[in-house]
């Protein structure tokens, strides 16, 4: 190893990470320096155009081929790429929100914090979907939960965040702790960490008591990771760090991390657990030998977020119980293990991205007002203003997987992917109707509110641009994916070739 | 190479040391109270304070500002730890590993400048 | 067989479950940080035996020197002289007795008579300089990023542990 073999890997595929981390460098550095007289929205709006670079390198590196630097640590596949775009455009959505996020209760001082402990959050994030190397996984799963740990807690003076902090700061402690215990096992078990090598030394396990201590490691992962998909058994934690922290961390909380959640699942279950042969057959490999539990937990995760979200009267807890809701139905996607898993899961996080953002977009609109976050302050908001009421329509009917928006597009391909395989998971394609239905009872129960309960009194609201513009992004990309879905498909199919290249 | 059993009872100076270290205390301690004469009063129990009648217990709560010279202590530790070996492989590595660290440490120096410029590092 | 290392091995396996125990069942808060540094110490004896010596360095100074210490800070700083209260047995301690018990099981079945085909390691020569060339020479992109998990935890941490100064008015009452 020296100088030559290091500048020889091909560092542009890590363009995006360093255009994040630079911007998280450079404001950090600006922040301490700059005079306190100038306002700290400009930092946002730095971060802002962080973020939009590094969606547009990503972009000029999306017909890249598959590349990886330094045995695997930082991999660049279509997984990676198609992924990696979701989780810049959340974040970008969020910062808009963020920008516009009126700072209170002992948060004044921490302004240019708040800022770029985003992008290290989002960092940490991007590294977990390109990385085939089980070190670089946790340091990124760290990175992320670390920053979100600290965003929960920044309104000091409230005791909502402080209590939202520690809760989360406990519940990521035991849950990064079963991971990794469970990660070890497959470290031990096979002598690497790299994914790929990890796979092929899992090829050749043939004896039934190095298969059971696999199980067991493949249970502590999902379990530990579980915690940041909200989904059963670690969803406690979700509704109160949801209203305790700011506004704009629960969006990012409930997109930006529930996607990386999802793509650390993917990554591991599938390079691992795929390889793992059952009882020595080759026919059935270990992972698909186990749907079953997967498909119990996401049937759980659906029941439990969806029924107690009916008797919510905070909005942000609704919403908290809403995205564990979600959280289940992709997770029927993961457990059916269809062969448009990958797009059905990327589609259905695209279209929860913008309806998730959008919705909180409006809340923290309302919630700024109204400096409470009981549900009936959306009473007479058509009333009040038009606009936002139509918005916050559209996104409520997209979550709740009505005809026409990205939701429903997204809920038939989970359906139609759970029902393609055979068998077909009957089961979990019922709970997941059922549960939808009920959902209809609290998106419901908030349109009454908008549309046909009387405004407590007839203020105006004024949006902030930003604001503005995360809605009117967010509810164009919801409608237009609702009707043409085939431009996110296309997208997917030109650019991604099928995932082929996840496992090569 | 070195046997691993030759390198493993190589320990057994530092469990010596160890046993050592945990029984002088303990038996300094025992012989202590064996010795020492045992007449328990009232007024022994009570904390000293210069001859003025004591009012309350004698620990007090601490400052929440040590609490940030706690935590800053343990995250430079840990830069620390990485040094090490960096130190030790460094005739092997070459100028490359001289730039990755100092990448590293600039990350850390900010924090630093971080703690400075926010005055958690003066002392009132 | 009855080998050192085997006794070796029991010794700091107990010293390290009891002193987890002992943290569980004891009520004053300073003789847990205590049970702790059992359990710590234990852990660093357990990875000199598995030849990973750095590691027990670093066991040592980071877990029984500073959490050790930031744990002790932390209670100094809130009330220290606190005990739990001795709460009775309710069917939630039960079920999660119960619950560790059958992990605890589940995981005994798995490894008891495991076997591996062991290789002749030679992790105990030069440990450390293997760590260093294998950490700085094919893992530099994790370890570039722990540098900013430790930035973002030391400003997290000032960010939460800072006393603010009031920002407007309140000190100035």
């Amino acid at each position: 190893m020296d100088m030559d073999k290091l500048l020889s890997f091909d560092w542009g595929l890590m363009a995006p990470e360093f255009l994040i981390l630079g911007t998280a460098t450079i404001l950090a550095v600006l922040d301490l320096f700059l005079p306190k007289k100038i306002n700290r929205q400009v930092l946002g709006l730095f971060g802002l155009a962080g973020i939009v670079a590094a969606i547009v390198s990503l972009v000029f590196l999306l017909d890249n081929e598959t590349g990886s630097i330094l045995l695997e640590t930082f991999r660049l596949d279509s997984f990676g790429k198609a992924f990696k775009l979701l989780l810049l455009t959340g974040a970008g959505l969020v910062m808009l929100l963020a920008i516009d996020y009126k700072p209170n209760e002992g948060m004044e001082e921490y302004r240019g914090e708040f800022f770029y402990l985003f992008l290290t959050a989002l960092l940490g994030a991007m590294m977990m979907s390109s990385s085939g190397d089980l070190i670089t996984l946790f340091i990124g799963l760290e990175l992320l939960s670390i920053s979100s740990y600290i965003l929960a807690g920044i309104r000091k003076k409230n005791t909502a965040s402080n209590e939202s902090a520690m809760k989360y700061v406990i519940n990521g402690g035991i849950s990064t702790a079963i991971t990794l215990f469970g990660m070890s096992y497959v470290f031990g078990m096979t002598g690497s960490t790299n994914l790929r090598q990890i796979a092929a030394a899992l090829l050749n396990v043939d004896d039934s008591q190095q298969v059971y201590i696999l199980g067991l490691a493949f249970l502590m992962i999902f379990v530990g990771l579980s915690f940041k998909l909200a989904s059963a058994p670690f969803h406690m934690w979700a509704p109160d760090v949801y209203e305790g922290a700011p506004t704009p961390v629960t969006a990012f909380l409930s997109v930006v991390s529930k996607t990386a959640g999802f793509v650390i699942l993917i990554r591991i279950m599938f390079t691992v657990f795929t390889a793992l042969p059952v009882d020595g057959e080759y026919s059935q490999t270990f992972l698909f030998a186990n749907q079953d539990y997967i498909g119990f937990l996401a049937g759980a995760t659906m029941i439990i977020g969806n029924v107690i979200a009916l008797r919510q009267r905070s909005i942000k807890r609704l919403f908290a119980y809403s995205s564990i809701a979600h959280a289940g139905y992709i997770l029927v996607a993961f457990s059916a293990m269809s062969f448009v898993m990958f797009e059905a899961i990327w589609f259905y996080l695209l279209a929860y991205l913008f309806m998730n953002v959008g919705a909180f977009a409006i809340i923290q609109l309302l919630t700024m007002k109204e400096g409470t976050e009981d549900i009936s302050h959306f009473a007479g908001l058509y009333r009040r203003s038009p606009l936002l009421a139509v918005a916050m329509a559209i996104f409520l009917l997209s979550l709740a997987g009505i005809p026409g928006t990205a939701g429903f597009i997204g809920k038939i391909q989970i359906f139609i992917g759970a029902l393609m395989v055979s068998p077909a998971h009957y089961v979990l394609v019922s709970i997941m109707i059922a549960t939808t239905v009920v959902s209809y009872f609290y998106y419901f129960g908030i349109m009454t509110q908008i549309f046909f309960r009387p405004a407590a009194h007839h203020e105006k609201i004024a949006i902030q641009p930003g604001t503005a513009v995360a809605i009117i992004v967010s509810a164009a990309a919801t409608i237009l994916f609702g009707i043409m879905p085939q431009l996110a498909y296309g997208f997917l199919e030109s650019n991604f070739k099928a995932f082929l290249d996840f496992l090569a | 190479m070195e046997l691993l059993n030759l390198y493993q009872n190589n320990y057994l100076i530092v469990f010596v040391f160890l046993c050592l270290g945990v029984l002088l205390p303990v038996v300094a301690l025992f012989f202590g109270k064996l010795l020492r004469p045992y007449k328990p009063l009232e007024s022994k129990y009570t904390t000293y304070e210069s001859g003025i009648e004591p009012f309350h217990d004698s620990r007090v709560q601490f400052n929440v500002r040590y609490y940030i010279f706690a935590l800053m202590f343990v995250i430079f530790d840990v830069e620390t730890v990485f040094l090490y070996p960096w130190a030790v492989a460094y005739e092997k590595l070459g100028i490359f590993a001289l730039v990755e660290m100092l990448i590293f440490v600039v990350m850390l120096l900010i924090g630093l400048i971080y703690a400075w410029k926010k005055k958690v590092l003066k002392w009132i | 067989m009855l080998s050192g290392e085997f006794i070796a091995f029991i010794a700091l396996a107990l010293a390290a479950i009891m002193g987890g125990v002992l943290l569980l069942n004891l009520t004053k808060v300073v003789h847990m940080v205590v049970a702790i540094v059992f359990t710590f110490v234990s852990i660093a004896g357990i990875y000199v035996l598995l030849s990973a010596e750095f590691l027990a360095a670093v066991q040592i100074l980071i877990y029984s020197g500073a959490i050790t210490i930031i744990m002790l800070f932390g209670i100094m700083l809130t009330k220290h002289n606190d005990e739990s209260e001795a709460k009775g047995i309710g069917w939630r301690k039960v079920f999660m007795f119960l619950g560790v018990l059958a992990f605890g099981a589940a995981v005994y079945i798995g490894i008891y008579d495991l076997d591996f085909a062991s290789e002749p390691s030679e992790l105990h020569v030069k440990n450390t300089e293997q760590i260093g060339l294998a950490l700085y020479s094919d893992y530099i992109i994790p370890f570039e990023l722990t540098s900013v998990v430790l930035l973002v935890a030391l400003v997290g941490a000032i960010i939460l542990a800072r006393k603010d100064d009031g920002g407007k008015g309140e000190d100035k009452k």
